[in-house]
């Protein structure tokens, strides 16, 4: 079995074949679950937070998938770092725009300043539980991810 | 390389088309909303969204707290405000009841009672900036969040009669509080007897049991809210006999008179027209005081509700000395010695030198306050008189037998003025009226009670 490099912090695969697709995946994975999400909401089905986040997750998790999909190979964990900062990105600045299009904004600086700290890291964490889960699917000879 | 773009642009595409589509449906395609500032009275037409699918209602009110800066009173208000264009009622505008509106109504007038809320805040805090108020404007804007889903949990969107008549009494008492003018509970200045009436109440004219009577009524939300005093005669607790004779009558329990006479006693039961009542009993000589709430319900739940807004009224009830609030109204009117000229009798010259007048047996006529010592050592006695007989005009007299005083007082302001001088060395006044017909009688009738005057101790 060949070695997989996704658990490799070698960036420069995903520097090298970045282009607009990589964008586009994001904000097509964001736009389902804000549709989703509208959906939900117009039906007043009640939607708790934790399910909204569950569904962002898995917008992200899908990403990846298209990712493995179009390039046909896996991405690094550093180039599916990468590939998150772009999703939330991508989910912040649509849900700006569409979230709080009539309600006015009020922050504090460093609460945001907290939050995409607070961001970051929950995604560094993320990315390394599931860069274990399949480190040790690798090693017990099923790597079906 | 494959290639998924698109696809992805589909995907895309479809995606923003079903958010857009939610979102006009939200906002019934009006791109700016509609909005309307506070009423009481808001209509079903006001109501112009789409009502959401699969909704198991039949309407809903959007409202909300807006601050905005008033250039004309120079300091921030609140408004409450109803956006039209979320606010739906589904089907016909003619099936639906009344109720219901009532009941989008008091969502309304909750947010209504958060932006007075606010105001009262600003009015206490002014000249800050905006972020202050806002952080306060957060705190409130919660509560208003909760209170607008337990009214409608409670009252299951106004189907638990009870509880919708609860929160509509609590709604307005909030209000009251938080109105401009800041309308204190019903104080009734000659009882001393004060509860909170969510709404103006109705001053009745009526004897209980041919005594004097202070009675304040309020009919609203299926319910009849009442504050009764009756004062009692001298001699007597007739009136606790009789009062327990009717109790008898509706099967009431109560232990002895005693219990009645000697203080706070919360009644509950229903009489035989499935009436409900709760109310309390106050004895505190010479008046009794009955705090009552008369309710109809059916159903175990609505009771409940009920019987919430009965204990939060009879909770509001308070026994306070007014005798000040009547001192300062006589240091407003000038009383002089000129008052105590008996100008009917001198209008009589056959009469001279006695008075002439038919005495009435003394009877309570009026419902008194008093007699009050105001700290020169003077006499007020408060009656009601014009109001009992607002359409009668009439002198007021005082007859003194010590000192043969007779004080002819005249004016609107309810009160019988004695001089300490003339007061003194009399047990007892004969305090009355004689009506303007009869004062061109020679002896016209006096109609009269009788007061016992303090010592000057």
């Amino acid at each position: 079995m060949a070695r997989k490099d996704f658990d490799s912090f070698d960036i420069k695969p995903f520097v090298r074949t970045l282009s607009y697709r990589e964008f586009l995946t994001s904000i097509s994975c964001i736009l389902v679950i804000f549709a989703v999400g509208a959906i939900l909401r117009y039906l007043s089905i009640v939607t708790p937070p934790i399910f909204l986040m569950g569904l962002l997750l898995v917008s992200i998790m899908c990403s990846h998938i298209v990712y493995k999909a179009e390039h046909r190979r896996s991405n690094s964990f550093v180039g599916r770092l990468a590939h998150d900062v772009i999703s939330i990105s991508a989910f912040l600045i649509v849900s700006f725009s569409l979230q709080f299009r009539d309600s006015s904004i009020s922050g504090d600086g460093l609460v945001i300043f907290f939050v995409v700290i607070l961001v970051i890291m929950f995604l560094i964490i993320f990315e390394l539980i599931i860069g274990l889960f399949r480190k040790l699917l690798f090693n017990l000879k099923w790597p079906i991810l | 390389m494959a290639n998924f773009v698109r696809r992805k642009l589909l995907v895309s595409g479809i995606s923003i088309i079903i958010i857009l589509i939610t979102l006009g449906l939200r906002h019934s395609f009006r791109f700016n909303p509609e909005t309307r500032l506070w009423s009481d009275s808001i209509k079903w037409p006001d109501f112009r969204g789409f009502s959401p699918p699969f909704t198991k209602y039949d309407a809903g009110i959007s409202s909300k707290l807006n601050i905005v800066y008033d250039s004309g009173l120079n300091q921030y208000r609140v408004y409450a405000t109803m956006n039209q264009s979320k606010s739906w009622f589904k089907g016909d505008m003619d099936s639906l009841t009344e109720d219901l509106l009532r009941h989008e109504q008091y969502h309304f007038n909750l947010t209504e009672a958060c932006a007075r809320l606010m105001n009262t805040y600003i009015t206490d805090n002014p000249d800050k900036h905006l972020g202050f108020y806002q952080i306060k404007l957060s705190d409130v804007m919660i509560t208003h969040e909760k209170m607008q889903n337990a009214y409608d949990t409670e009252s299951d969107h106004s189907r638990r009669i009870g509880q919708q008549a609860k929160w509509e009494y609590k709604i307005d008492s909030m209000l009251l509080v938080n109105s401009i003018d800041k309308v204190n509970p019903i104080i009734d200045y000659y009882s001393g007897a004060s509860a909170f009436f969510s709404s103006q109440p109705i001053k009745r004219l009526r004897d209980a049991f041919e005594l004097p009577t202070r009675h304040f009524e309020l009919k609203k939300y299926g319910v009849n809210l009442s504050l009764i005093v009756i004062q009692n005669t001298e001699d007597s607790i007739s009136l606790l006999s009789k009062g327990l004779d009717l109790f008898e009558k509706a099967k009431f329990k109560i232990k002895s008179p005693e219990e009645v006479k000697n203080g706070n006693v919360i009644i509950e039961g229903s009489d035989s027209l499935s009436n409900n009542y709760y109310e309390l009993w106050y004895h505190s000589y010479p008046n009794q005081y009955i705090a009552s709430v008369y309710f109809n319900s059916h159903d175990s739940l609505s009771k409940l509700g009920y019987l919430e807004l009965a204990k939060s009224f009879i909770n509001s009830f308070k026994i306070m000395n007014t005798d000040s609030i009547w001192i300062d109204e006589a240091e407003g009117y000038s009383l002089s010695d000129s008052t105590e000229t008996s100008t009917f009798l001198k209008t009589n010259p056959e009469y001279k030198r006695h008075p002439c007048f038919v005495r009435h047996s003394p009877k309570r006529i009026s419902f008194l306050r008093g007699p009050i010592r105001a700290a020169t050592g003077d006499l007020l006695i408060a009656h009601d008189y014009s109001e009992r007989n607002d359409s009668v005009s009439f002198d007021q007299v005082v007859v003194l037998d010590e000192s043969k005083g007779i004080l002819n007082v005249y004016g609107g302001n309810n009160m019988f003025y004695i001089p300490e001088r003339i007061a003194r060395g009399n047990t007892v006044a004969q305090i009355g009226f004689i009506l303007q017909s009869d004062s061109s009688k020679a002896c016209p009738t006096f109609y009269n009670q009788l007061v016992k005057i303090p010592t000057g101790d």
